[in-house]
């Protein structure tokens, strides 16, 4: 067996809040494209754009789903802007999903979704708000209490995180969470650590999750291991909440 | 019958196994059984009896007789040589006890350890015809008389001249006579250098019914003492030869892992009666085997 | 009655056994790719001890022949599995369609470790075989087999001379399974922890990374696919799998059997040297036999006319 060279992706361990605003690693965003017609896809980070790209909805028998991984997105040239032909294309149906995530790094990107004809009329622009209909959703590793927040709103609610048990664990779990537009629904959610609340907003949104709370752990890193933790400095939990977490 | 109780190792040789051992070795090196002078080099059909000899000893080039001088004409003063052989033939060995060969009265009964030896010895020389004579008598007066005063025999003065290369005369033809020998002798163990081997010893010799007696005793004197210093010593077998050099890979993957393997005699009579032994028809040797860390 | 009698002592015999039987080195290595394991050995044996008994059926039995291991190193390479976070699916409220969420992996790939402990002083095995003593006519004019399955077990060098050649020729040989101790199984698990623990950064990370691949030792045994102790799956490795047991078998068998006789005889035999420019004097050495009773070895042979 040769040897590989494997690298551990410390941004998933890296503590930071989680935005609709600023897709990062373990951040993802679903579009829902409830309309056909012509889209063109606009990746930026750091305010520039990294790619390019057309999306035809419309087909039937198309793809229902579509997750992009913007981390390796590479725009091999700039795309003409009106030839279709050119460039990357993603055909899906009507109501399918295109889901953009951040497999690895520190970078921070948005997504903006225009129709072809009619640029003005934007489906989607991440770091504004997210449009009704579309969902956020957030993997949390990091055992502790957070807040998930909707900061036109102010509407909030909390989500605990607990430590895995190796007996009883089972990947892949799950938590959906509606905002109406008020207040997130359920108004508390808890799940293990590794697993996804998925938000899915009703009205228009700018969704933050931060940590409140970290829990303690069990297992100490053994000395001279080196793992980087990055502190943020999250608004102060309800008392309440910090002593349940406790 | 077991015959490792007294030893390590253990060789037998049957009288007739030897006697083809002794063919072979009168044909492989037929130089220790045939004496010439450089003459016979070029006339061999001369000599008395035909030399057979091995086509490896063609092969190789090995000469068939061992050179000798020519006899010297005694008195001769421009020395003269004659061309001679002496030629030793169908050898056979016999071991007690005797069955095969029986020996003249004169060594008795074969004794118990003992072997019996039979060959033929043949002596031919080259006599001068009379036209040579013609020719060698005026030259030789003529030294003799140039010669005349000079000391030439004494013992008390060297030569002052180094002696002249004799003259041989080839020979047209050779005078052959051959002669029954009998010998009685045993084999022994002894060392060559730091070696154990097996080594011949005569114990006596007969040629049978020769007239005069005294003439008998010369040619028996002369012929042990060809058999004792000559013949006999070459014969000797190292003791790794007599088993068949068995142990060879035993030293060999012995000096490996640091141990010398020799091999050594069993002692007399500590370990065994005779050791050698002739007996049974057979020469039997008892060997042991010595290991130094 | 035959021109040449030689006998060697049983005792001299078991020395003669004993330098050949020192000169067998065996060793060897492979690995195997099982996909998301690999396995293989990285081994070296010599052969030691045992007994020795000329047999009055002409036979030699050797007894408890210690297979003494100078080097016996298991090398084990696990495949670790993705480790992701996220990831799952769930169904949503028409007309958005069911969604399924990326997964986001902490290593980059899929990391291997792989650990080699040698475990020589921990197993021990006895080899026993019955053996005729065969003696055969070496021609060296004829070509070696080819390949020679001799090359590397050969000791004893090859000669330029026509020999007759003795071999102890067992036919079949009882070898002891490999059996490691329990102690194995736990050092194999804890060095494989050791390797996969030293990936893992510590702390709540490690909490969720063994969550995920479900502990250690059960991640180790899935993935060696071993039902029981990792003793038991070892020795049958060596046993089965590697198939080393019939490889040594094969390998003493031949070495034995085949390629190093424990006597031989030149032909034409040597008994005077060249000297002095004049050949040496050979004798042939024609029908040789050989037979073992339960005191000595007798090889009898003619000369040949």
């Amino acid at each position: 067996m040769p040897k590989k060279n494997v690298l551990l992706n410390r941004a998933v361990f890296s503590v930071r809040p989680y935005e609709s605003r600023a897709l990062t690693v373990l951040t993802t965003l679903f579009h829902h494209f409830s309309e056909a017609g012509n889209y063109e896809l606009f990746v930026r980070r750091g305010g520039a754009v990294i790619y390019r790209a057309a999306v035809l909805v419309g087909e039937a028998g198309a793809q229902q789903q579509i997750n992009l991984d913007l981390a390796t997105l590479a725009q091999e040239r700039p795309r003409d802007c009106c030839d279709h032909d050119d460039g990357p294309r993603y055909v899906l149906g009507v109501n399918s999903v295109m889901g953009f995530y951040v497999s690895q790094g520190t970078g921070a990107y948005s997504v903006e979704i225009a129709r072809t004809e009619h640029k003005e009329r934007r489906a989607l622009d991440s770091a504004s708000l997210i449009p009704a209909g579309d969902l956020f959703a957030v993997t949390l590793v990091r055992p502790g209490v957070y807040r998930a927040v909707e900061e036109q709103s102010g509407a909030e609610m909390q989500i605990r995180v607990a430590h895995p048990d190796p007996k009883s664990y089972r990947k892949g779990e799950v938590t959906l969470i509606a905002f109406s537009g008020k207040e997130f629904k359920p108004r508390r959610a808890e799940i293990v650590s590794g697993h996804s609340v998925l938000f899915r907003c009703e009205t228009p949104a700018r969704l933050r999750v931060e940590l409140l709370d970290a829990a303690e752990t069990g297992t100490r890193p053994k000395p001279g291991t080196r793992f980087t933790v990055r502190r943020t400095a999250p608004p102060a939990a309800p008392e309440s909440e910090k002593k349940s977490s406790d | 019958m077991v015959f490792t109780d007294r030893s390590d190792l253990y060789a037998a040789v049957h009288e007739d196994g030897l006697n083809r051992v002794m063919r072979h070795i009168m044909l492989q090196r037929p130089s220790l059984f045939n004496y010439a002078t450089p003459f016979f080099a070029q006339n061999p059909d001369l000599l008395c009896v035909p030399i057979k000899a091995a086509p490896e000893v063609f092969a190789a080039g090995n000469p068939l007789f061992t050179v000798q001088s020519p006899l010297p004409v005694l008195g001769a003063a421009q020395p003269v040589g004659l061309n001679y052989c002496v030629q030793f033939t169908d050898v056979q060995l016999d071991f007690h006890d005797s069955d095969t060969i029986k020996l003249p009265p004169e060594l008795g009964e074969l004794p118990p350890q003992r072997f019996a030896l039979r060959l033929k010895g043949c002596f031919g020389l080259g006599c001068l015809p009379d036209d040579y004579y013609t020719d060698l008598i005026p030259l030789e007066e003529l030294f003799a008389v140039a010669q005349a005063g000079k000391e030439r025999f004494s013992f008390t003065h060297v030569a002052e001249r180094q002696p002249r290369d004799p003259i041989v005369p080839p020979a047209r033809r050779l005078t052959c006579f051959c002669l029954e020998l009998f010998a009685v002798l045993h084999f022994e163990w002894g060392k060559i250098g730091t070696d154990d081997y097996l080594k011949v010893r005569l114990d006596g010799l007969e040629i049978v019914d020769l007239q005069p007696v005294e003439m008998e005793n010369i040619i028996e004197c002369y012929a042990e003492a060809v058999l004792r210093l000559g013949v006999l010593p070459r014969l000797s077998i190292k003791i790794e030869k007599m088993v068949l050099d068995i142990t060879a890979l035993l030293r060999q993957q012995g000096i490996a892992v640091g141990q010398q393997i020799s091999l050594q005699p069993a002692p007399v009579p500590a370990a065994v009666p005779n050791n050698p032994a002739v007996e049974d028809d057979q020469l039997k040797v008892f060997v042991n085997l010595v290991v130094t860390p | 009655m035959a021109h040449l009698t030689v006998a060697v002592s049983e005792a001299t015999f078991i020395r003669s056994f004993d330098l050949l039987k020192r000169n067998f080195v065996f060793q060897d290595s492979d690995l195997q790719d099982h996909g998301v394991f690999t396995l293989g050995y990285d081994v070296k044996m010599h052969l030691e001890g045992g007994t020795v008994d000329l047999r009055a059926d002409n036979t030699v039995q050797i007894k408890e022949l210690d297979i003494r291991w100078d080097r016996l190193k298991v090398i084990i390479g696990l495949d670790i599995p993705e480790i992701c976070v996220g990831g799952g699916c769930i169904n949503m409220p028409w007309p958005i369609p069911d969604i399924c969420l990326p997964r986001i992996c902490i290593f980059s790939g899929d990391p291997d470790v792989s650990i080699s402990p040698d475990f020589a002083s921990f197993v021990a095995q006895e080899i026993s075989f019955t053996g005729s003593l065969d003696a055969r006519y070496f021609d060296a004019s004829l070509p070696l087999p080819s390949p020679d399955p001799c090359v590397p077990l050969r000791v004893v060098p090859l000669t330029t001379n026509n020999q007759w050649q003795i071999f102890l020729d067992p036919q079949t040989m009882d070898i002891d399974l490999f059996d490691f101790p329990d102690i194995v199984g736990n050092l194999i698990e804890n060095a494989l922890t050791s390797a996969i623990t030293a990936l893992i950064p510590g702390g709540w990370v490690r909490d969720l990374i063994l969550a995920i691949i479900g502990g250690i030792a059960d991640l180790i045994r899935a993935i060696l696919d071993i039902p029981d102790d990792i003793d038991e799956w070892l020795s049958d490795v060596f046993n089965v799998s590697f198939g080393l047991l019939d490889f040594i078998g094969t390998l003493v068998l031949d070495f034995f059997a085949s390629c190093n006789p424990i006597y031989r005889i030149d032909d034409p035999f040597e008994i005077l040297p060249a000297a002095s420019g004049l050949i040496p004097v050979r004798i042939p050495i024609r029908n040789l036999s050989v037979r073992a009773d339960d005191l000595e070895m007798v090889v009898r042979a003619d000369v040949g006319a």
